[in-house]
């Protein structure tokens, strides 16, 4: 929506009497954050009563709508559990690649993607050079190649349609004041300047549904006005910092504009957020993979990264189901012998995919599922963690049909076929003109003809 | 083979002597005059030559080790056209990584040459000669205790912070002696969530770490619309708060509206207010415009609404918000054209230095008053403000920074073989052992001690908790006199022997340092280089083959130690594992959990055998001594850790020639931690303004 050009306290004063309208009758929502295993009121569907009422809803979804979503497991697989042996005609027997079983006619398994590898540590430019832009040898911010990166640069245009250009999501919610971002972090607007991802499923469903009351036009015009002052002040580098808060402030001013148009059509519906969030892995992970969901069907954004946690931490994590205790996760990819142990925890990582591509099935409209319109990428920037191999790349796509992606199979890329390929395919189904990013020499053709 | 002199390789595990060989070999300063782009002659006379010699063997064509080819460079212009490698390749010969230790190593003056012409090369490529800090938004600790103090809120208002909660204000700085035994603390775990004193305070959102350096650090602290989110409504929400009024000095007269006064006087009142309040929030004086601006919300709100108090809130609220409140510019480029801007941003990098706040009234008063320009003026008030209570959060966000004391909280060791560490939640080891680093560092800091004692000290903090854990005789420490206590209250102890004292052999050093089953001397040896002696590995580099390689040996290696020595059999892993792995050798008498040990599980002997500065140790004791005979490696290394807290960046090559020079004075001052502070207080690297690339006199010269 665009800003309706008037005065501006008049603006403000329908904004407010919207809201009010719109403002929920039960219990103060801070107080609901704050309670144990609450039911949240929110606008809009029951989220937990899959399917039947989405047709009633007045209009999450529109027809043309296409979404992407990026769910990042860290620390690479076990390639020989993970990739189906060359010319295997089931591709689902490969151990890791079960859970998809279920699913099968609802994702394409692409194989032989690489990545180059630029001599530094390996880990962090595998997440935090997963998406970039900028070619393997630009290390533009002095390590690495980091720059915007592709879920930005979709946003950029896709974005503008919904509140919330993007949504970047972590399943992480330790603290390691030892391991700096560029582990913890799929998602960049540029070089060093990282979209900062949300851990606490609290916080993203306030953000996405709670009320907007703090913040107060006036005073983001004020604090605006303060940083044009300031900018004519500073040099180069430090506008470029400024530049990050200015784009920041628009960035509320814009989601006000659009939640003020939006909030006035959405229902009621209940979402449980257990308190305090859990720590075993699964549960975590669909939590917030729900979100991701709710986030897709009341169209707050049409674009996710997910990152289910990060590269190299040694944080011992509990997968439930899995093993019994905690384990470390990326030790025990740099030890042989747990090879298999290993295995185990892609497998559980498929298996959480496989819940979520079976929740975005679940809503319907006449246009068919929220799958069909969403471009669901599961993947690594390592392929073996354990030598560090970034060639064979673990990637698989869900959805997509809408878009005339034949799904259900399994693709064979040649040898050292850039992953920047595929991210290249994908901005172009998703309407951004490219012909090329970063160290793209073609599409992925055999996935989208 | 090669042109050059060599030197017969150094057993010395750290030579750690960057500025010393530089200096031994040059009269003159890297800084003097040289014209700014670097002759084309100086790739073949000094970078081809170096490399040919001692580089190009290994790192050549598709097969170069680490990946790195470096054939690919054969002119200035390539070189110029990928400074970022260079960069770590200057990084790896100077912290003598490489060339590989079993190999020719290169003579002092040639690295010297080499790192000359590297740092003319950055500066022809565009490069400032000296690295320029930047404006940065405020971190967590920060931003934390700004508002706390801006607002002069005088309690805890941030409690779910990283910071250790303890009972407070248990040492008086002023008294400059800690207390012989602190009681009953209520402390928390890192990260652990605790009430908020304002109930619905949102959280503050956390930073990211740096590597190897600290949470302040510019390039770390980006700005997302998150972050501006949160921040956002943190400002509201503590405004607005029920209890602000109860707990804020500045509500009676600031917030309520002035008795029996005129519309007219009450606007005049509120502008008063608001200019000296956007005087502190912005640690500087508020511009004419800018308190026009705030007033101007103010007015607007105050018609609006009719309420004086409303429109106040609505104005300090925006105060909050401002960009010139949440970012930090005292080290900006910017701000060293004006004294007076000078003397603000000099008393704001004072403040964020040694208390992790903003500047109190009596440092703005120096500022204002130009007092903060000379040697004098700042010794004085560094003194002034070692004596405050706020010194606190020194020991807390640098100290705890310092030591990785954090990861102690994450760690997680096995609970089938330490099934004891889980016993209580109460009393978990972990949570004692934060505490015990932390008060060791708060005595050090407070008492003003040699730093040398961070490596040994016959003193400690300790309790009961801690001395079940560690296995220690209590009727032996002398100093434990538990008559009244709980199993929680911590005394000052003298330890009977020298197993324990100092920082290496705390148990959170130990026990955040190991793997979940097993202790790992790769882990304690990458800490011991890093934080005592700021010297880290380097990352392993991608397709390292791992430990269980081991496995192809005939026989089954008996404890870690062997199992790594196989490991390093292998030349790649030898260049950096020859100098990480024994320093973590020598604290194999300590297991997974801090606890000492005489042998292992399977009841082999432990072997805490090496070699570090040349000499032989066996144990952790006579490890820590050799240190202590070397005690300028280590007051260097503490020296540059805490001078990166206090710029808030990186280390670079061109800061070495003033690093120097404060090692210097902190070593003939005899390593008091005051020393320390003050030396890098008065140090060209806090005071003076960042160089530019344009600034033509000021390049490195060659030879």
């Amino acid at each position: 929506m665009s800003k309706p050009n008037c005065d501006k306290s008049s603006v403000r004063t329908s904004i407010r009497a919207q809201r009010r309208v719109t403002r929920l009758p039960a219990m103060s929502r801070r107080a609901a954050l704050k309670g144990t295993a609450v039911a949240i009121a929110l606008p809009f569907l029951d989220i937990m009563r899959p399917l039947t009422s989405f047709a009633n809803a007045s209009q999450p979804v529109t027809e043309k709508s296409k979404r992407i979503a990026f769910m990042y497991i860290p620390n690479g697989v076990i390639s020989h559990h993970w990739h189906p042996t060359q010319g295997q005609p089931n591709w689902l027997g490969s151990q890791s690649l079960k859970p998809l079983e279920a699913v099968r006619d609802d994702v394409v398994v692409i194989n032989g993607l690489s990545r180059v590898y630029v001599s530094g540590e390996p880990h962090s430019q595998a997440a935090s050079c997963w998406m970039t832009s900028s070619k393997p040898h630009d290390r533009i911010d002095g390590s690495t190649a980091i720059n915007r990166t592709l879920d930005q640069v979709i946003a950029r245009q896709v974005g503008k349609a919904t509140p919330f250009p993007s949504l970047e999501l972590s399943c992480n919610s330790f603290e390691d004041n030892m391991e700096p971002k560029l582990f913890d972090a799929i998602s960049w607007y540029g070089p060093s300047h990282d979209a900062r991802s949300e851990n606490d499923p609290h916080r993203v469903f306030q953000r996405l549904f709670g009320d907007s009351d703090h913040f107060n036009r006036s005073v983001l015009d004020t604090v605006m006005e303060d940083a044009r002052s300031l900018n004519k002040q500073l040099g180069q580098e430090d506008r470029r910092k400024l530049d990050e808060y200015m784009e920041s402030v628009r960035a509320i001013e814009t989601r006000l504009d659009h939640q003020a148009d939006s909030r006035t059509n959405l229902g009621n519906v209940d979402f449980k957020i257990p308190d305090p969030v859990p720590t075993n892995r699964g549960e975590y992970m669909r939590l917030m993979g729900d979100l991701m969901v709710l986030a897709f069907r009341t169209d707050q954004t049409r674009i996710v990264s997910l990152m289910v946690g990060p590269e190299r931490w040694e944080t011992p994590q509990l997968y439930d189901g899995v093993f019994e205790k905690p384990v470390q996760h990326h030790q025990m990819t740099h030890e042989k012998i747990y090879d298999e142990e290993v295995a185990l925890i892609d497998r559980f990582h498929v298996n959480q995919y496989v819940y979520l591509i079976n929740r975005l099935k679940e809503y319907q409209d006449a246009n068919g599922s929220l799958l069909d319109s969403t471009f669901f990428v599961l993947g690594s920037g390592i392929s073996d963690g354990n030598e560090h191999s970034y060639e064979n790349l673990p990637m698989i796509i869900a959805g997509g049909n809408a878009n005339g992606i034949k799904t259900g199979r399994q693709i064979q890329c040649e040898k050292d076929t850039p992953l920047a390929n595929l991210w290249l395919s994908l901005a172009n189904e998703m309407g951004v003109e490219l012909n090329e990013f970063a160290d793209s020499n073609g599409r992925i053709t055999q996935y989208t003809d | 083979m090669s042109p050059h002199p060599v030197e017969k390789f150094r057993t010395r595990l750290i030579v750690g002597m960057m500025w010393v060989s530089f200096v031994l070999c040059s009269g003159n300063s890297i800084l003097d005059a040289q014209q700014a782009s670097v002759p084309t002659d100086e790739f073949e006379t000094i970078a081809r030559p170096f490399l040919n010699a001692w580089c190009i063997d290994c790192h050549t064509g598709d097969d170069a080790e680490a990946g790195l080819d470096m054939s690919r460079f054969d002119s200035q212009k390539d070189v110029e056209a990928d400074l970022k490698t260079w960069k770590s390749i200057i990084e790896a010969i100077d912290h003598e990584f490489m060339p590989p230790a079993e190999e020719e190593q290169p003579v002092s003056i040639w690295v010297k040459r080499l790192k000359n012409w590297y740092l003319k090369s950055r500066v022809a490529a565009g490069e400032p000669s000296r690295p320029i800090p930047r404006m940065r938004r405020l971190n967590r600790t920060e931003y934390e205790n700004t508002i706390t103090d801006l607002l002069r809120i005088d309690s805890l208002l941030f409690t779910n912070s990283s910071q250790i909660l303890l009972a407070d204000h248990y040492f008086n700085a002023a008294s400059k002696k800690m207390p012989r035994y602190v009681l009953a603390m209520t402390y928390f775990s890192y990260g652990q969530k605790r009430p908020s004193l304002l109930p619905g305070l949102p959280e503050v959102p956390s930073d990211p770490a740096v590597e190897h350096g600290y949470s302040n650090d510019h390039e770390a602290l980006s700005f997302s619309p998150l972050q501006a989110e949160r921040y956002f409504e943190m400002a509201n929400s503590i405004i607005n708060s029920k209890k602000f009024a109860k707990i804020s000095g500045l509500w009676n007269p600031m917030f309520l509206p002035p008795n029996n006064a005129t519309i007219a006087e009450q606007k005049l009142a509120a502008r008063g207010h608001l200019q000296t309040f956007l005087g502190r929030a912005f640690r500087r004086d508020a511009t004419k415009v800018e308190v026009d601006r705030y007033a101007g919300l103010f007015d607007e709100q105050f018609s609006q609404t009719g309420n004086y108090t409303t429109a106040m809130k609505i104005s300090v609220t925006a105060v909050l918000n401002s960009p010139s409140f949440l970012f930090r510019q005292d080290f900006s480029a910017g701000s060293f054209d004006d004294e007076q801007v000078n003397q603000f941003a000099m008393a704001s990098r004072l403040s964020y230095f040694l208390w992790a706040s903003m500047p109190d009234d009596h440092l703005f008063q120096a500022a204002r008053e130009g007092r903060l320009g000379t040697r004098e003026g700042l010794v004085k008030e560094v003194r002034r403000m070692m004596n405050d209570k706020k010194i606190k959060s020194l020991a807390t966000d640098f100290g705890m920074q310092w030591l990785k004391v954090a990861s102690v909280a994450s760690a997680q060791p096995d609970r089938d073989l330490f099934p004891k560490f889980y016993k209580s939640k109460k009393i978990n080891p972990a949570v004692s052992m934060v505490v015990e680093q932390l008060l060791f560092f708060e005595t050090v800091m407070i008492e003003d001690r040699n730093i040398m004692e961070f490596i040994h000290s016959d003193w400690g903090y300790i309790n009961q908790n801690l001395i079940q854990w560690y296995g220690l005789d209590s009727k032996a420490i002398l100093g434990y006199t538990p008559k009244q206590s709980t199993s929680e209250d911590f005394f000052r102890v003298k330890w009977p022997n020298d197993q324990k004292g100092g920082v290496i052999t705390s148990g959170a050093t130990l026990v955040s340092t190991s793997a979940t089953t097993r202790t790992s001397p790769v882990y304690r040896g990458a800490w011991i280089l890093d934080v005592i002696f700021n010297r880290p590995p380097p990352a392993p580099p991608a397709n390292v083959p791992s430990l269980d390689q081991a496995k192809q040996h005939s026989e089954e290696p008996k404890n870690v130690v062997e199992k790594l020595k196989i490991h390093r059999e292998d030349a790649n892993c030898a260049v950096c594992h020859d100098r990480i792995d024994p320093m973590g050798y020598a604290l194999e008498g300590f297991d997974a959990v801090g606890r000492m040990r005489q042998q292992y599980e399977n009841g082999t002997t432990i072997e805490a055998t090496g070699i570090i500065f040349d000499e032989e140790f066996d144990g952790s004791a006579q490890f820590k001594n050799i240190i202590l005979r070397n005690e300028r490696e280590f007051v260097q290394g503490f020296t540059e850790h805490m001078s990166k807290y206090a710029l808030g960046r990186r280390l670079e090559l061109q800061d070495e020639e003033e690093l120097k020079k404060i090692v210097d004075a902190v070593v003939s001052r005899g390593n008091f931690f005051s020393a320390v502070v003050e030396e890098i207080v008065t140090s060209d690297l806090f005071r003076s303004p960042p160089n530019f690339a344009t600034k033509k006199d000021e390049l490195p010269e060659t030879n």
